[in-house]
């Protein structure tokens, strides 16, 4: 196998027994994006040195972490210390923090590689990144997390972090066939990473394996323990109703072929069934997307409009709005 | 108030904010006032919706 299609836990285990250095192994990954990135445009900033100077220290502290010495990219809205994080927008272009955002801290303290940033839509909204997707470069790779999508997809990194408000994670996640997790909402820290709606914004990752997915996410909780497979078949939960509804006939074939096939392994499928509410999340996402964007956003957007697109300031147009909007005499919606 | 009521008043409110960018943003106003009105407008069936029962402090 090629040393780039090696998993995160493969790739770890490599570097514990000593089969490969941290040091071979990041060399290997910069070779990859030196050879895929003129396609693809995963990366806004690349971290060559620092990286190397990284993977040195890890192959001399080993530390107890499957994260040590494996190379991360890290979506460039989240802080790192010393290196260029631009949102995606021109008004942070020439932007270096002088502090990590706490989830790179602590995969750094785990002894991982910081390989570089990785492209985002604007403020990681919806103007998108000029990320190709790796399986057709004519289509997108999805976004928000365009670039950490593409950049794990292409085995130019195992694992790189993303995040998500709407599906910033799992679309990309699912565009660029590969796993995207999003943690529950604050399981992993945000300080330190730029806000879309703060009320939705989870920090999340991809990996190209799900086994990668567990061990990174024991990893960042600090539970880390051997991987053991149950013997007991997985318990799955499918929605139709509202979904079906919803999905296009080719989206909604492919998922039944997917259900049928895990069905088919041996995997116990469940019917679930969501709360009629439930079609209203989609427009209560949206109010509360637009106002907490605008908030962010207002006042620079009055200030520079010329250096925002088009999306977020329509979006923050309306939020900034809607407090002085009357709403409707029901107030059942206070239930909620 | 009318959805389409709703919309109007939301478009004027950018309008006396934004000015002409509230025009530019039309999508934005349309969609997003209609969702606000649909919430809104919305009443939930608490006998139904375990999130509300939970609100009220009941378990599902």
């Amino acid at each position: 196998m090629k040393p780039y299609m090696m998993s995160l836990t493969e790739a770890a285990k490599a570097i514990d027994i000593g089969e490969v250095t941290a040091i071979e192994y990041t060399e290997k990954l910069l070779e990859r994006i030196a050879e895929t990135e003129p396609r693809i445009h995963a990366w806004v900033t690349i971290e060559q040195a620092k990286a190397r100077e990284a993977a040195i220290k890890a192959t001399e502290t080993k530390q107890k972490s499957i994260l040590n010495g494996i190379p991360i990219g890290v979506k460039d809205i989240y802080s790192t210390a010393g290196t260029l994080t631009t949102m995606g927008s021109p008004i942070y272009k020439s932007h270096v923090p002088t502090i990590d955002a706490a989830i790179v801290q602590k995969i750094k303290e785990k002894g991982a590689v910081v390989l570089g940033k990785t492209e985002t839509t604007e403020f990681a909204l919806h103007d998108p990144a000029p990320t190709t997707n790796p399986w057709n470069t004519s289509h997108t790779p999805g976004g928000s997390s365009s670039g950490s999508a593409a950049a794990v997809a292409t085995g130019m990194c195992p694992a790189a972090f993303g995040s998500q408000t709407g599906g910033s994670v799992i679309r990309p996640a699912s565009y660029c066939g590969i796993v995207g997790i999003k943690p529950t909402y604050d399981l992993l820290s945000r300080e330190g990473i730029f806000p879309l709606a703060w009320s939705l914004d989870h920090v999340g990752y991809m990996t190209r394996t799900v086994e990668d997915a567990h061990h990174m996410l024991a990893a960042l909780i600090e539970q880390e323990k051997p991987w053991k497979v149950s013997d007991l078949a997985p318990r799955i939960g499918v929605l139709r109703g509202y979904f079906k509804k919803n999905a296009e006939e080719t989206v909604w074939k492919g998922y039944e072929k997917t259900i049928n096939k895990l069905w088919g392994e041996g995997a116990e499928m469940i019917d679930v069934t969501l709360p009629d509410s439930f079609k209203l999340v989609p427009d209560v996402h949206r109010v509360i997307m637009a106002v907490e964007v605008a908030a962010v956003h207002e006042d620079q957007i009055r200030s520079r409009k010329d250096d925002y697109g088009d999306y977020i300031r329509g979006l923050s147009c309306q939020g900034s709005s809607y407090q002085q909007q009357p709403t409707s005499e029901h107030s059942d919606y206070e239930a909620l | 108030m009318s959805a389409k009521e709703y919309t109007e008043s939301a478009k004027e409110t950018a309008k006396a904010l934004w000015g002409d960018e509230a025009e530019k943003a039309r999508t934005h106003i349309e969609a997003t006032a209609k969702s606000t009105y649909t919430v809104s407008n919305t009443q939930l069936k608490p006998d139904l919706e375990p999130v509300t029962r939970l609100r009220y402090g009941e378990r599902p």
